[in-house]
């Protein structure tokens, strides 16, 4: 469903994605691990079509993120980490808007609308506009957005950061009722215990590399650690967990200036 | 999916947004209101406070008036001021300034000498200056006075004074003959709001570029990278709508609210522009001569036709204005970045208005109205000024449109770049 062939990405001098490879297939939900600043949101936005590859092609559900974009977004579904909302628009009004964008109208997309406001236990505020939302009511809409064109491919940005015990679950309940319809799902996570409760295959990442890739019970065996969390920590490094963080936003200006001011 | 079916949908999601925001609503359009209304407050106070003052009187003190008891009559006699005692020690008080004559003050007028009076303000405040205007006023009559008596005395009449005097008149041009009509009267486009060298036709075209053109300028940013800083840009990249259907959408609604605060400006000026053309026509009224209905339409009829051509100039202008903000702002990474555009805009406009009444003569060549903006802007202030031709007219109208397309054209083409809509997210 989802093939990568060699990604890259670089922002001037920064290499964010660097030669990716990998396969997500359908019916599987397909995990990406990586400390800050690792390549991973790139990674996401190179195969919604959000940013244009440096390098290398990838092909969601049979359709090239290069030259087949319109297609690729129809068949795509991605939820970004902090994707906002807008203040005077409902829940619900959210919805039939990305929906029509989409493509989806009339009774089909308020059944898919009503659908998702019960999936997704949106039903107590889904006709209020969305300013005062807390950040759990806020993730739900999101979600919603993400979800309203029935996409085949659903790719999820740390999918339960925010949520409370109960919509968590219902996250991971659909995530799992989409893998079990046959739909190719990518989540990118911190959580190792979503990891090992969720994914059927991992890849970690490291400085837009894939360090190593396969099931989280191999991938723990692989670095003959006690559990996911430290094999990650094995494979990756520790002193380059340390090391990492986002990558640098100065300008030039701003690097000249701080270069100068150390040498006063 | 159909460009409409994209237009529309934008469309409507962000006109419900905007109807729904009653503060941005309340910001769009209270300007119109808020603005002429807090002139006319401010005028109907200083108004009540001049009446007050001139039927009490301003207070004055004099030092000295044995000195100069006709003039010091005069002062008193005359209505406006009000004598009061000098300041003491316990401050001025309400008093607003003091004449003071010197003790030789008669006898050099009586030697037909120049005299002088110290006039001593301790503020420079409007009543102050009010104050010293009706001092000045009754000198000026009480010199007209002497000098009637002096010139009586040697067998001459006032007219032995002025030896040379100017009669003006004003013949239209040729350009003010062919103009589009904007004043109704004879000669073309001569005479009301397109009277040339009027202070109208300086003050009204700033007027206009400032004021009309900008409402729907903030919307820019709010439908743009508003989309940024709230996040909401990643989720509409990533429908499979046309991203010319989105900015189109986009641009409708702020070219409807765009138009919405113009016409707002324009019937308050309508109505203000009615009554200042009706009110040379009082005197014909009082004597029975005019209908006040006649001179309203004939005042109104003036006014319609200058409003015509200047909406018919402004829509291009608005269009090419909010798509050449909108391409920016949708370059721009967050509200910083685009504040300060919109910050440069309201100092360019002006100044493009200040450029074109000022440093440009009358009549330019036709090249100069191809020029984009500048040529819109010089046709405003050709059409305030009653010397707009009708060709030049069409030749910024056309050029407007022309402009304003392309800017659409660069609008869309910034909103499907990846490297202007990734920045800041």
């Amino acid at each position: 469903m989802v093939e990568a062939e060699g990604l890259v990405k670089r922002f001037k001098r920064v290499t964010a994605v660097d030669g990716l490879s990998f396969t997500a297939r359908g019916g599987e939900v397909f995990g990406l691990l990586g400390p800050n600043g690792a390549g991973k949101t790139t990674t996401l936005r190179l195969l919604a079509t959000v940013l244009e590859p440096t390098a290398g092609t990838a092909r969601v559900n049979g359709y090239d993120i290069r030259t087949e974009k319109a297609k690729v977004r129809a068949a795509l579904g991605l939820l970004v980490e902090d994707a906002g909302l807008y203040r005077k628009v409902s829940a619900r009004d959210h919805l039939r808007y990305f929906g029509r964008l989409h493509g989806v109208n009339g009774a089909e997309l308020e059944r898919r609308v009503d659908y998702l406001i019960d999936a997704l236990g949106m039903a107590a505020f889904a006709d209020r506009d969305t300013e005062g939302f807390s950040r759990g009511m806020k993730r739900r809409v999101v979600m919603g957005i993400t979800l309203i064109h029935d996409p085949q491919v659903v790719i999820l940005d740390e999918p339960t950061i925010g949520l409370d015990v109960v919509s968590t679950r219902a996250v991971r309940d659909m995530i799992r009722q989409f893998r079990d319809v046959g739909r190719c799902v990518i989540i990118s996570t911190h959580l190792m215990d979503e990891v090992q409760r969720l994914c059927d295959r991992v890849a970690i990442i490291h400085n837009g590399r894939i360090l190593a890739q396969g099931t989280p019970d191999a991938l723990t065996a692989q670095a003959g650690a006690p559990d996911l969390e430290t094999a990650f920590v094995k494979i990756v490094g520790e002193e380059a967990l340390l090391e990492t963080g986002d990558p640098p936003r100065q300008g030039r200006l701003r690097r000249g200036l701080r270069r100068w001011l150390r040498r006063r | 999916m159909s460009f409409r079916h994209v237009f529309l949908t934008v469309f409507k999601k962000e006109m419900t947004e905007l109807l729904r925001d009653r503060r941005a609503l309340l910001f769009l359009l209270a300007p119109p209101f808020i603005l002429p209304a807090l002139a006319l407050c401010g005028g109907l106070f200083v108004g009540a406070q001049a009446v007050n003052w001139a039927t009490q009187g301003f207070p004055i003190a004099v030092e000295n008036p044995e000195a100069a008891p006709e003039l010091a009559a005069w002062l008193e006699a005359s209505g406006s001021l009000k004598l009061v005692d000098p300041p003491g020690d316990e401050g001025w008080g309400d008093t607003l300034l003091v004449l003071a004559f010197p003790d030789d003050f008669a006898a050099r007028v009586a030697r037909e000498e120049t005299a002088s009076v110290t006039m001593t303000t301790h503020d420079s405040t409007w009543t102050t200056g009010l104050a010293a205007s009706a001092v000045r006023g009754v000198i000026a009559r009480y010199n007209a006075a002497l000098i009637d008596a002096r010139l009586a005395a040697r067998d001459l009449d006032r007219s032995w004074l002025t030896p040379v005097i100017i009669g003006e008149a004003q013949a239209p041009t040729e350009a003010v003959a062919q103009a589009v009509a904007v004043g109704g009267g004879e000669g073309g486009g001569a005479g009301g709001l397109g009277d040339p060298g009027a202070l109208s036709t300086l003050f009204l075209p700033l007027a206009v570029t400032s004021w009309l053109v900008g409402g729907g300028l903030g919307l820019i940013v709010d439908t743009t990278v508003g989309e940024k800083e709230r996040r909401t840009m990643e989720a509409l990249l990533l429908t499979p709508a046309s991203r010319l259907g989105i900015v189109a959408g986009k641009l409708a609604v702020v070219f409807i609210a765009s138009v919405v605060v113009m016409s707002l400006w324009l019937a308050e000026g309508v109505l203000l522009s009615v009554v200042v053309g009706a009110a040379p026509a009082l005197p014909a009224i009082q004597e029975g001569a005019l209908s006040v209905a006649d001179v309203l339409v004939q005042s109104g009829a003036q006014v319609a036709r200058l409003v015509f051509y200047l909406v018919l100039l402004l829509l291009p202008f608005i269009v090419m204005l909010n798509s050449l903000v909108m391409a920016w702002c949708t370059f721009a990474s967050g509200y910083r970045e685009s504040n300060l555009l919109l910050f440069v805009v309201q100092l360019a406009l002006p100044a493009l208005v200040i450029l074109a009444v000022f440093s440009l003569p009358a009549d330019v060549g036709a090249g100069w109205y191809l020029t984009p903006l500048f040529g819109t802007v010089i046709a405003i202030r050709d059409l305030f000024s009653g010397v707009l031709l009708p060709a030049r007219l069409a030749v910024a109208l056309l050029s407007g449109v022309v402009y304003a397309a392309l800017a659409m054209a660069l609008a869309a083409y910034i909103y499907s770049r990846e490297w202007a809509l990734v920045r800041g997210l």
